[in-house]
């Protein structure tokens, strides 16, 4: 047994979750550097 | 605590108890006690995975893990988005698809019922170990800063969870989940807006944040790769990545979460939520201990905020040295205040930074020697080697400190946190229980009624049984935390279990012998070396996976002449 695909919103959303983790390190990061 | 403080704490209790018991009327059969008849929204589900995830233990321990070390451990949950989006691709549907009510169901269908008994019954013995924890961490404070007995505070935790849960099901403990959630993200939010605006008038926020970066406490990412070090970005992301897929793709008390959905991708949808927000909320609630760090740079903090031992070290024959280190801690603390204001100064005007924030640095590092030797002290005269009092951070700042109706609102949080994380874990040793063993191996035909009312009880003995664990918890120490590392020895393995089975062609012998595998190498590892907890599931996983493959292909020339 497949399992079901994801449909276009779904995968768009996986896209966005996984940018918005590279944004929020990035943020992270840069609280560091500034005040670190 | 003053009156009003205590009237919010006990109308959110029975707000919570109402809430959840009014959740019966739409409970008349078995899948919907378990499942909410698969009909939840993916908002709601979503709040209750991460309500799940948040226990007691989360909201005062890593706010005392802030005020001691800073952000470092938000580096734990690096690995969870991408978790979160490999289980919407890959087990969420296989379970929504196969219409199992726990996750060792799919087992069964995949391997035999060997595999899936032992799954299930691996996950009864550490999660209800694992309650039994969950409820005593946050019991011991409470009732160390309350001056309740523990026995009391474990049946003002348990108790209303347990009657809500056992006679609501998964509908009320979704719903209350809901709410506790909101009251713990507003609380905590309410808490952070009071320690920035309760800075000194002349420490802008700005100084504040250089004051605790100096020290470290904003550190939140380190590239260095290490297989020791608990939190690194490497360690969060691949270790945590693995962690991350156990926790929330094998384990019942949060398969159970996204079986409620409505659909397929209304569970993906509510995992997503966790994706979205579990590191921002984790680094608040981090960024909050570090605050109240701030804040006792200016205000004199207790010498140690574990204070269960400090009658027994003033009487003991050592008093008068306790004193003394006592005294000192007082001078050191004067000397650390005005160096934070000077280095916050330099900062303002841009002048002698780097010579302020050394002599901030060092006098931050006399207050901690001083601090280290009254813990000497207080481990000398009492024995207790296992002293520490990170944990007391936050609830002696809440109890202290926070004005009136933001200290009730806070326990009110804490309560929050650990009934949520509790109801869940209830209904899903129940599930598990009843599906997993009672109904397939000791009842298989009964009419639903039967087996709603047989959940119910069981869902009763075992909030029962974590209360007792929780009371004993404190006596049993050191067993106590054996037990929970062993079973934390079983996440990548079991992770190990499901791979088998939706990626390869994998015999149930070799599944079985790969879990045995997996939990034995996992167990020698966290015995015998220093190798970091995180790393620890990546093995587990690899064995589990490795060795079953190998016994299929070794044992497939017996198997197919058997047959």
């Amino acid at each position: 047994m497949l399992p079901a695909a994801s449909s276009p919103s779904m995968r768009r959303t996986y896209v966005l979750v996984l940018v918005f983790e590279v944004l929020v390190l990035a943020a992270l990061w840069g609280v560091e550097r500034v005040y670190g | 605590m003053h009156a009003f403080d205590w009237l919010i704490v006990v109308a959110y209790i029975v707000w919570i108890v109402w809430d959840g018991l009014r959740r019966t009327k739409a409970v008349r059969e078995v899948e919907g006690y378990f499942l909410a008849n698969r009909s939840l929204p993916w908002w709601a589900v979503g709040l209750s995975v991460m309500a799940t995830q948040l226990s007691a233990i989360t909201l005062v321990g890593t706010t005392g893990q802030g005020y001691a070390d800073g952000l470092r451990f938000v580096q734990f949950y690096y690995g969870l988005p991408l978790a979160m989006v490999i289980l919407s691709l890959t087990l969420v549907p296989f379970f929504h698809q196969a219409r199992v009510f726990t996750a060792y169901e799919y087992l069964e269908r995949r391997f035999d019922v060997r595999v899936r008994s032992l799954t299930s019954f691996l996950f009864l013995v550490s999660r209800s170990v694992s309650l039994g924890v969950v409820i005593s961490a946050p019991s011991v404070i409470l009732s160390i800063i309350l001056g309740w007995p523990l026995p009391m505070t474990v049946a003002a935790i348990g108790g209303p969870t347990i009657l809500y849960t056992m006679f609501g099901g998964v509908q009320a403990v979704t719903w209350t989940d809901v709410k506790q959630m909101g009251v713990i993200v507003f609380s905590v939010l309410a808490v952070v807006v009071a320690l920035v605006l309760g800075l000194p008038a002349d420490i802008s926020l700005h100084e504040a944040l250089h004051l605790a970066g100096s020290t470290g406490r904003l550190d939140a990412v380190d590239f260095s790769f290490s297989f020791t070090e608990s939190y690194t970005f490497w360690s969060g992301l691949i270790g945590g990545l693995f962690l991350m897929l156990g926790y929330f793709g094998c384990d019942q008390s949060q398969v159970q979460r996204h079986l409620t959905a409505r659909s397929i991708d209304e569970a993906r949808s509510s995992l997503m939520m966790s994706a979205y927000w579990k590191i921002p909320l984790q680094a608040l609630i981090l960024l909050t201990g570090v605050l109240v760090f701030v804040f006792y740079l200016f205000n004199e903090p207790p010498m140690l905020f574990n204070r269960v031992h400090d009658e027994r070290v003033r009487v003991s024959e050592r008093a008068a040295e306790y004193e003394a280190v006592e005294s000192t801690f007082r001078s050191d603390f004067e000397i650390r205040r005005q160096s934070a204001r000077d280095l916050a100064a330099a900062h303002r005007n841009g002048v002698g930074v780097a010579d302020a924030e050394a002599r901030f640095l060092a006098s931050q590092a006399a207050l901690r020697a001083t601090r280290d030797r009254a813990a000497g002290l207080v481990m000398d005269v009492t024995g207790d080697r296992q002293y520490t009092d990170v944990n007391y951070v936050f609830p002696t700042f809440i109890t202290t400190v926070l004005p009136i109706g933001l200290m009730g609102l806070m326990i009110a949080a804490i309560f929050a946190a650990v009934m949520s994380s509790v109801s869940s874990e209830l209904n899903s040793l129940s599930t598990a229980t009843v599906i997993d063993f009672y109904r397939r191996l000791f009842r298989a035909q009964a009419p639903d009624s039967h087996y709603l009312l047989i959940s119910k009880i069981v869902t009763a003995v075992w909030g029962i049984f974590a209360c007792f664990v929780a009371t004993w918890a404190a006596d049993l120490g050191a067993l106590i935390v054996v037990v929970n590392r062993v079973g934390s020895f079983f996440y990548g393995s079991i992770l190990g279990v499901f791979v088998l089975a939706i990626a390869t062609r994998a015999s149930p012998l070799g599944a079985l012998v790969g879990l045995v595998a997996g939990m034995t190498s996992v167990g020698y590892v966290g015995f015998t070396t220093r190798v970091a907890f995180l790393w620890q599931n990546v093995l587990g996983t690899l064995v589990v996976v490795l060795v079953g493959v190998t016994v299929t292909a070794l044992t497939a020339p017996f198997t197919r002449r058997a047959s």
